[in-house]
């Protein structure tokens, strides 16, 4: 089997769980084959990751305590503590904790 | 005999074909979707092949297409029934096909279709076909099919490539292509397709080898320097292949292969070469860029110092001049591309001693396209493309410098540093705000696009500002003092917004303040202060009050500066477009600089009198200018002296609250919005007015207190104040058209007291009961209010023995809203049920002891109005619904009930009698618990709410097992869950023994997360027959 070249963790996404639960009930109600499902989730992860690379253009600023960080596996892990968050619009969004996991862009054998 | 009386399908599809491009069909979808129609099912049916060759031989494009498209669909409908020898026959037909159309000159579509046939045969599981391009090229060579073994025995380099012509080059080089992308796109594949992968793999060399031998080629020939040559399509054709074979490189299986980097290295450097010629410049630094991005191991050090000696004089160097003297556009921007892939290709190594000539001279081109004419985004794309390299260097060179890595002592610091203020200096004229002439033509897009790279632009200052220091904010402020000097706006307000950006560096540690104090301090400043109304352009007003704003700390320690400037925001506010701006700016340095601005209170009261009439008075600024004005009135030092002030303002919004309700019954809308703003100003009132030194509510304390002790407010001199807060509200809730903000803005008014135990916004805790028993069922905003009422609990939780009444209040509220749902599905309202439920969890843990002692029922309302019939006690309509939520479809109410039933596992009594209740309500509803969750496991719910749903059971088995097992036995017998095996018949999905098992795995995992979670996925998806799972 081939490495995914496209993370799943958009799958867990409200939009993501979203779409999961949808394809569940068209393959319930034998509307759609598993294979398709499957396919269809394999796209997803594609387009989102594409549209959130190339689409978005909303930015936050954030400040904070850097209480831990880890990389493993090519996944840094950062551990934030009262952390501030400045949206575009300057509204102010405050977090007594804030986890960010960040997985690299870059496909294997890129870059 | 086949359809519509052709006897033969070959016929029947020529003659369909023909009809499809015939121009006379062409405007008649409705035939067109017919032949298409009935083409689909020749090319499925079992003359397929017939049809496919026959079509192949004709002599039109049209039909020759159709041909290869066809060979591709059957290949795809019936690729499983077909075994090698079929396949290598197959392969023969299309490859003595191939050769054929090449050879008579066929056009580069039919080509290309059919060499996508053939990937099709390629990527048969049992194709044995490997070397595809060689054998292809052999071929090609020999004029018709020769075999694998056959081709081996020539040299591809030596003996097969050398005897191709152009044309089938370029008809090879279409093949490898799209050999290459099939292999990228197989990657995609969810079947196993690793040994179709690894004999596309094994083409790689042969790939890279065909590329090179084509550049090499076209190096020498005098025919590709004519636009439009076969010879130029045919480097094209090879540049795009050695980008999809680099991507069939890098996703190899087999370990680091290095003569197959070496090719793929040579083939970069061959195409290097190619941007001097001209025809074939741009192409090729298209796809030199992207390779720069994604394949960086592509490229060696005698491959960056022959692009560095292009970069730094040549043809491309005389493009990208071009483009930053508006000679040249969009055509050249590819060569923008190039320059800027390679700065971030070699990152700070382009300042690491000793720096080489060529990268100062490709140092100045990247610095002249600043100067390149237009604005920035709209007119200029290059300039954002180059300031994205320079943000990426200021980022990463403060750690670099600050390391002492052998890379760091190496740097060239004054260089650097040089470069990164020349890209300040050369950035400001890109700053400048467009004129609003120039802005006419301008779509909402180019105006965003325009902010965003101000936006990025000021991200390279933040980022630069380490390494420059307060010498970045000197050009700025020298420029600011001029050009405000001079009145030239434009110039003003871009220094500004530098200056504001920048206040995240400088504000605090007051590093800049000699440089703020020569703007503020100035004369001109002070005539701007004073003659207000002065001629400053709308933009750079904007732009000075919001750098007001963002310089609070600066004007703490500055604060004679204040009136001044509170004076420019207070007239800013009547301008549209400042006066969010102004707004913010007031809140900002009113909290902030609240205790020296208690002696101006009167005067920004009398400016708040005239802005309050303005239009630009609104729920966006006016709010945020009272709680401004509130945060100094909190700083009085009297009591009195608050109330005296409080009173002009609350007896105003009274008055207002009155004309709000006439105007009800006439503007419903305008009142509606018009009781949300006056409501909102109330509530930021509330929140200017909270002391800074707010007491902590200690939800543990032991003491019990009065929920509402006397105080100034409530039964001294400033209870006019708060009975004027009170009817103002009640004008505008009871009997008012209310709308999701009114609800909001009057709860963040109760909410506002919350905090503090005695104050203005402390309110009788009967006033929130009331508002929130005033809302009837499926209001929008019940979240809302139900959330206003956890935290109205909440704040009491110390002394809940004296709100005791409020509290059963407000359950039994939330019990008859519950009654009403159960009783009436067609009332259900998810969001109520939803925020209910929330509100019940979340007393629990303090209030759990009121909501099981009191056996009280709720009467059934009936229209005769007897209330005789009554209800079961009210803990049970709420266990009962929260069950009921569970089992419901929406995600939100499964979510908040499966919370409700873990806060009710994990609950502990303080007395042993509290306990015995807890222990007697649990005994009662685990049973109906367990077997609504195993209703929903059993494949009903959907896959998302299988987390939310297990919590509960998790907690329930952990905490409660003696009763959790026998419920969940019970729950598992009466099940019967079917689905429909291979023959379509019906069947039990678990066996007793099955269900057994079920139960003492998940006994055995005793709550455990992630072993549950599994057990129950498992679970639900054999119920729904499916024996997949999306992930984990």
């Amino acid at each position: 089997m081939s490495s995914p070249s496209y993370y799943e963790l958009y799958r867990g996404s409200s939009l993501g769980l979203a779409l999961t639960d949808t394809l569940d009930d068209l393959i319930n109600d034998g509307r759609i084959e598993p294979q398709l499902a499957m396919k269809i989730l394999s796209t997803f992860d594609r387009v989102v990751t594409e549209v959130l690379a190339e689409k978005v253009r909303a930015r936050l600023t954030f400040k904070g305590h850097l209480d831990t960080y880890r990389f493993c596996d090519e996944v840094w892990t950062f551990l934030i503590k009262d952390v501030t968050f400045k949206l575009d619009n300057q509204t102010q969004v405050t977090a007594d904790k804030v986890k960010i996991v960040s997985c690299n862009s870059k496909r294997p054998g890129e870059a | 005999m086949s359809r519509q009386g052709y006897a033969d399908p070959a016929y029947e599809a020529h003659t369909l074909v023909t009809s499809l491009y015939d121009p006379a069909n062409q405007r008649v979808p409705a035939r067109i979707n017919e032949i298409q129609k009935r083409l689909q099912q020749l090319q499925k049916g079992e003359d397929a092949w017939e049809i496919a060759d026959s079509l192949l031989r004709e002599r039109s494009a049209h039909h020759r297409f159709m041909g290869a498209l066809t060979f591709t669909v059957k290949l795809n409908v019936s690729g499983g029934d077909i075994e090698e020898p079929m396949i290598l026959q197959i392969l023969e037909r299309l490859v003595n096909h191939f050769v054929a159309i090449v050879n008579e000159g066929e056009q580069a579509m039919v080509i290309r279709k059919l060499a996508s046939s053939l990937t099709t045969i390629f990527r048969h599981p049992k194709s044995p076909w490997t070397k595809a391009i060689w054998n292809l090229a052999a071929s090609l060579a020999n004029g018709g099919f020769v075999s694998e073994e056959q081709t081996q025995t020539v040299n591809f380099v030596d003996g097969v490539l050398p005897a191709l012509n152009t044309q089938q080059a370029l008809a090879l080089s279409f093949f490898s292509v799209a050999l290459a992308e099939d292999g990228l796109r197989l990657e995609v594949e969810p079947q196993d397709v690793k040994p179709i992968l690894e004999r596309c793999q094994a083409n790689i060399e042969d790939g890279f080898l065909l590329v090179q031998y084509i550049i090499q080629q076209i190096s020498h020939s005098q025919a590709a320097l004519r636009e439009g040559s076969p010879e130029v399509a045919l480097a094209e054709e090879a540049m795009s292949s050695w980008k999809a074979w680099l991507g069939v490189y890098a996703s190899r299986y087999t370990s680091s292969d290095e003569s197959l980097r070496g090719h793929a290295i040579s083939c970069g450097q061959d195409i290097i070469k190619m941007l001097r010629t001209p025809t074939l410049s741009e192409n090729a630094a298209s796809t030199l860029t992207i390779a720069f991005e994604n394949r960086r191991w592509s490229f060696d050090d005698n491959s960056i110092e022959a692009l560095s000696q292009i970069l730094s004089d040549s043809i491309v160097t005389r493009h990208i001049v071009a483009v930053t003297q508006g000679e040249e556009g969009s055509e050249s921007l590819a060569f923008i591309d190039l320059l800027v892939a390679y700065l971030s290709f070699m990152h700070l190594d382009l300042f690491t001693d000793p720096v080489k000539p060529q990268n100062i001279q490709i140092l100045s081109i990247a610095q002249s396209i600043f100067k390149t004419p237009g604005y920035a985004s709209i007119d200029d794309s290059a300039t954002p493309r180059v300031l994205e390299y320079w943000n990426e260097i200021a980022e990463c060179i403060t750690d670099e410098v600050s390391s002492d890595s052998e890379k760091s002592e190496k740097l060239k610091g004054e260089l650097l540093k040089g470069q990164l203020a020349e890209v300040v200096l050369g950035l400001f004229q890109k700053l400048l705000y467009p004129a609003p002439e120039d802005m006419e033509d301008w779509g909402d897009d180019e105006r965003s696009e325009f902010h965003a790279f101000r936006y990025e632009a000021c991200d390279y200052l933040l980022a630069a500002y380490p390494i420059l220091g307060v010498e970045l904010v000197s050009v700025f402020q020298e420029s600011a003092t001029t050009h405000l000097g001079n009145q030239d706006w434009r110039g003003f307000e871009a220094a500004m917004f530098c200056i504001a950006q920048l206040s995240e560096a400088v504000d605090e540690n007051g590093h800049a303040d000699q440089c703020l104090d020569a703007i503020f301090g100035s004369e001109a400043f002070t005539q701007l202060c004073t003659y207000s109304h002065a001629n400053i352009s709308l933009k750079a007003r904007q732009t000075l009050v919001d750098t007001f704003g963002k310089y609070q700390s600066y004007f703490e320690r500055h604060n004679s500066l204040l009136p001044g400037v509170l004076n420019i925001l207070f007239q800013s506010l009547s301008y549209e477009p400042c006066a969010h701006a102004a707004s913010r700016s007031i809140l900002t340095l009113s909290k902030s600089c609240a205790r020296v601005l208690t002696v101006e209170l009167p005067v920004f009261l009398d400016q708040f009198d005239q802005f309050r009439t303005k239009p630009t008075a609104t729920v966006s600024t006016m709010p945020k200018v009272l709680e401004g004005i509130a945060a100094i009135i909190q700083r009085l030092p009297a009591d009195e002296e608050k109330a005296q002030t409080l009173e002009r303002i609350f007896g105003f919004f009274v008055q207002e609250a009155k004309r709000a309700r006439e105007e009800a019954s006439s503007a419903y809308e305008a009142a509606r919005e018009h009781g949300h703003l006056i409501l909102g100003c109330i509530a930021s009132i509330g929140k200017g007015l909270r002391t800074e030194s707010d007491e902590v509510i200690n939800l543990d304390a032991a003491e019990e207190q009065n929920p509402y002790p006397p105080s100034f407010w409530n039964a001294g001199p400033g209870s006019g104040v708060q009975q004027l807060i009170m009817e103002a509200m009640r004008l505008l809730i009871v009997d008012f058209p209310v709308d999701s903000g009114i609800i909001e803005s009057a709860c963040d008014i109760l909410k506002a007291g919350y905090t503090e135990s005695s104050g203005l916004f402390v309110f009788p805790p009967s006033l929130t009961v009331d508002f929130i028993k005033n809302f009837p069922l499926g209001i929008s905003g019940t979240d809302v209010i139900m959330a206003t009422a956890s935290s109205f609990l909440a704040s009491h939780a110390s002394h809940s023995a004296h709100i005791r009444d409020e509290a059963i209040s407000l359950i039994v509220h939330v019990a008859q809203l519950f009654a009403s749902m159960l009783e009436n599905p067609d009332l259900y309202d998810p969001e109520t049920a939803n925020a209910g439920i929330d509100f019940l969890a979340r007393l629990l843990p303090k209030y759990y002891h009121i909501l099981f002692s009191f056996s009280l029922s709720t009467p059934v309302p009936s229209s005769n109005g007897d209330t005789s019939v009554q209800r079961p006690p009210v803990f049970i309509i709420l266990l009962n619904f929260t069950i009921h939520a569970l089992s419901r479809p929406e995600p939100l109410t499964i979510r908040s009930g499966s919370n409700f039933w873990v806060t009710l596992m994990d609950l502990r009594g303080r007395t042993p009698e509290e306990t015995a209740d807890i222990e007697r309500v649990l005994e009662q509803f685990i049973p109906p618990l367990c077997q609504t969750l195993i209703r929903q496991f059993a494949g009903r719910c959907s896959r998302s709410d299988l987390p939310s749903l297990t919590d509960a059971l998790r907690r329930t088995i952990f905490n409660k097992m003696r009763q959790a097992r026998p419920s969940l036995e019970a729950a598992l017998e009466t099940l019967d869950a079917q689905v429909i095996d291979a023959n379509g018949n019906l069947v039990p999905v678990f066996s007793p023994q099955d269900k057994s098992r079920f139960l003492e795995t998940l006994m055995v995992a005793r709550g455990a997360r992630s072993q549950t979670l599994e057990l129950v996925r498992s679970f639900w998806l054999k119920c729904r027959n499916m024996s997949f799972d999306y992930t984990q």
